[in-house]
């Protein structure tokens, strides 16, 4: 009676503080709110999401649950089937007394999981977490890039936006019963989490599809067509819009572990090549600016073979005497040769420099390249001539689209970007992109003479016939590079590409399509110049360019 | 007149007033505080079940989103169509009348039905 009466005592007087402090510290947690990181979507906004926060399950067994009930076999080989692994491994996994946990597979989704779950296996569980999902896959992947395993953005549009992205997590103190739930009315201090910020873009989902299309589509009436890479750029001349931009080869974004350093570079703007003909526009452009020629203006262009400070210089298509218009339109390196000695070194890396060789565009993307453009001191007496064609200089391919942007809108130069807006989960405008200039290398008329001269390169008798659209007229010009080796250039490696602007007359949208070293056709004109075609056929139509040769219908 | 029944007379101490209305008092609202405690907790379940409710519905709702998303993607569309047998092409520029909005009067309806008996007109050519 006497200990009973004393228990009675101290329940009614209650524990020791110490025993209480233990009860309370093994009731009271604090945790971390995990926070919803920012979606992603194109320029059409909410309906088109590219990248999302998605609940997920991990696939888990108990072996030794398995083993126990005798099962193994039959729990391998239904797993087997619904995750289409091979038998023998996973009785192998699942076979192993004593052992508490395995992971089977990541990352299942919901739906999946569930059938998984409905067969009730024994020992078969599910882990719930959330990972940051690409619904598109490989769609894309070079520019969104990808969160890394703890949730920053690496790489792409993930890594750039991060800050406004990623958010910041909540966090709360509150107390659990024997059950570990958690008490909500013990809830203490709570710091809901902050959302992170959606990201739209200026890339339009479907002219993005027509783009991947046509490089994965760069062997289509070839069959033994190869080549060890391929990017293109589609850009809104007017505002620097990018409306896509699409590398080869590419890799799937939900398991970009997986993906070898190649095939995650986003060549379009972080691999360098010595861009061949495509140059050659600066050079036209810059002697029409300083008005040394004209397009009437006739050069020698030696029959095709041309001795400069030793050197001799060949043309592709040998010519006695061109007009320069005819010049650019056969690509003569003898004649852009000519057209650069009258400029004379300063004035030619002037415009070099003007239109933007040499230095990065300030895209908002990480791993932008600046490509070589040797400063003018360093020039040998033959450089100039070289450079003019596109040799010993590098560019990258959103350089080489930023140079025709600038032709087809009037010789302004817009900085080229990818995002458009940022918003915040309230719908606050955290970022409001606008077109920013970035310089005027050439005047309006020198730029529309550029625009009528090119288009000739796409006629039927030029180097670009195959990068015509039915409908619109075509401004361009080919390039076909032999790729830089130790002590001179590959007879046998090339890069081709064809870069060019539509409607002609009244430009919309500039193309860029580079392919690395193509097998065993290498010329711009053959290989990049369909690609392009298919890529501006596609996207005129989509967008609703107006036609060249269609005007208007009046009906009355 | 009935007698008095001295037996039956209760002989005990009557609590004054004023303490039974204390007491009373301090009962109630130790019943209040219970039922309080217990409120709160009940409304702290439900807070609990509909946060758990609110997330699942949350998960839900991104799961479906991806789905909707993938569906709707173009290379999801164009599977789909092939799956169909279902070809398509755009269309040529002459198969195309564009109209320029100064061109319309009014409502605009007798044009457009113009428009489309041209452009039939102009598939007609085609063939």
């Amino acid at each position: 009676m006497l200990g009973l009466g004393m228990r009675l005592t101290f329940l009614h007087l209650g524990p020791h503080e110490d025993e209480l402090a233990k009860i309370d510290r093994t009731r009271q947690y604090t945790t971390e709110i995990p926070v919803e990181r920012g979606k992603i979507f194109d320029q059409r906004g909410e309906s088109n999401i590219l990248a999302l926060d998605l609940p997920v399950k991990d696939v888990c067994a108990d072996p030794d649950t398995v083993v126990s009930s005798g099962q193994v076999a039959t729990v391998a080989t239904a797993l087997s089937q619904l995750l289409d692994l091979p038998v023998t491994d996973l009785a192998a996994k699942l076979n192993r007394p004593g052992r508490r946990y395995i992971c089977l597979q990541r990352s299942m989704q919901e739906d999946e999981a569930e059938r998984i779950a409905l067969r009730r296996l024994p020992g078969v569980f599910f882990e719930d977490k959330t990972v940051r999902f690409y619904p598109h896959h490989e769609f894309l992947c070079h520019v969104l890039g990808f969160v890394n395993v703890e949730g920053a953005g690496s790489a792409g549009v993930e890594q750039r936006m991060d800050r406004y992205l990623r958010g910041c997590p909540g966090f709360m103190e509150s107390e659990k019963n024997a059950l570990r739930e958690e008490l909500y009315f013990k809830r203490g201090r709570y710091v809901p989490p902050v959302q992170g910020a959606n990201i739209f873009l200026t890339i339009d989902q479907y002219t993005q599809y027509i783009t991947e299309k046509a490089l994965d589509s760069i062997a289509d009436g070839h069959h033994d067509l190869r080549s060890d890479g391929a990017w293109a750029i589609v850009q809104n001349v007017r505002t620097g819009e990018i409306l896509a931009m699409a590398s080869r080869p590419a890799f799937d974004l939900n398991q970009f572990r997986d993906a070898s350093d190649l095939a995650r570079l986003n060549r379009a703007l972080g691999s360098v090549y010595e861009p061949g003909s495509t140059l050659k526009a600066i050079t036209f452009a810059a002697a029409f600016n300083e008005r040394l020629v004209t397009p009437e203006t006739v050069i020698d262009c030696e029959n095709g073979n041309w001795t400069h400070g030793n050197r001799v210089l060949h043309d592709y298509h040998p010519a006695g005497r061109l007009t320069v218009a005819d010049g650019l339109k056969k690509s003569s390196n003898i004649l852009t040769a000519k057209l650069a000695l009258q400029l004379k070194d300063n004035r030619l890396y002037e415009y070099m420099t003007a239109f933007g060789l040499g230095r990065k565009t300030g895209i908002d993307l990480p791993g932008e390249e600046n490509g070589i453009l040797r400063p003018q001191s360093e020039w040998s007496a033959i450089s100039a001539s070289r450079m003019a064609i596109g040799q010993g200089v590098a560019v990258t391919a959103l350089q080489m689209i930023s140079i025709y942007s600038a032709i087809a809108n009037d010789g302004v130069m817009m900085r080229p970007y990818l995002v458009r807006r940022v918003v915040a989960p309230d719908g606050t405008l955290l970022v409001d992109r606008r077109p920013e200039e970035m310089g005027r290398p050439i005047r309006p008329e020198t730029a529309a003479l550029m625009r009528r001269l090119l288009a000739r390169v796409t006629e039927p008798d030029g180097t670009g016939k195959r990068a015509a659209v039915e409908g619109y007229a075509v401004a361009g010009k080919t390039g076909t590079a032999q790729k830089p080796v130790a002590g001179g250039y590959s007879s046998t490696d090339h890069i081709a590409s064809f870069v060019g602007f539509l409607p002609a007359d009244k430009p919309e949208i500039a193309i860029v399509v580079v392919v690395d070293n193509p097998q065993p056709l290498h010329t711009g004109g053959v290989v990049a110049a369909p690609v392009f075609q298919r890529i501006a056929a596609g996207t005129a139509h989509y967008m609703n360019l107006p036609g060249s040769d269609e005007p208007a219908v009046a009906m009355k | 007149m009935r007698r008095r029944n001295r037996k039956k007379t209760v002989n005990a101490t009557v609590l004054p007033v004023p303490l039974a209305g204390f007491v009373v008092l301090a009962a109630s609202l130790a019943l209040a505080y219970v039922w309080m405690v217990c409120r709160c907790q009940t409304l702290g379940n439900e807070l609990k079940h509909l946060e758990g409710r609110r997330d699942g519905l949350l998960k839900e709702y991104q799961q479906e989103l991806s789905k909707w998303t993938r569906l709707k993607a173009p290379q999801n569309l164009e599977r789909a169509l092939l799956r169909n047998g279902i070809g398509m092409t755009w269309p040529s520029s002459r198969q195309v009348v564009r109209l320029r909005a100064s061109d319309v009067e009014g409502d605009g309806a007798e044009v457009v039905e113009q428009a489309q008996v041209a452009s039939i007109d102009r598939m007609g050519n085609t063939r």
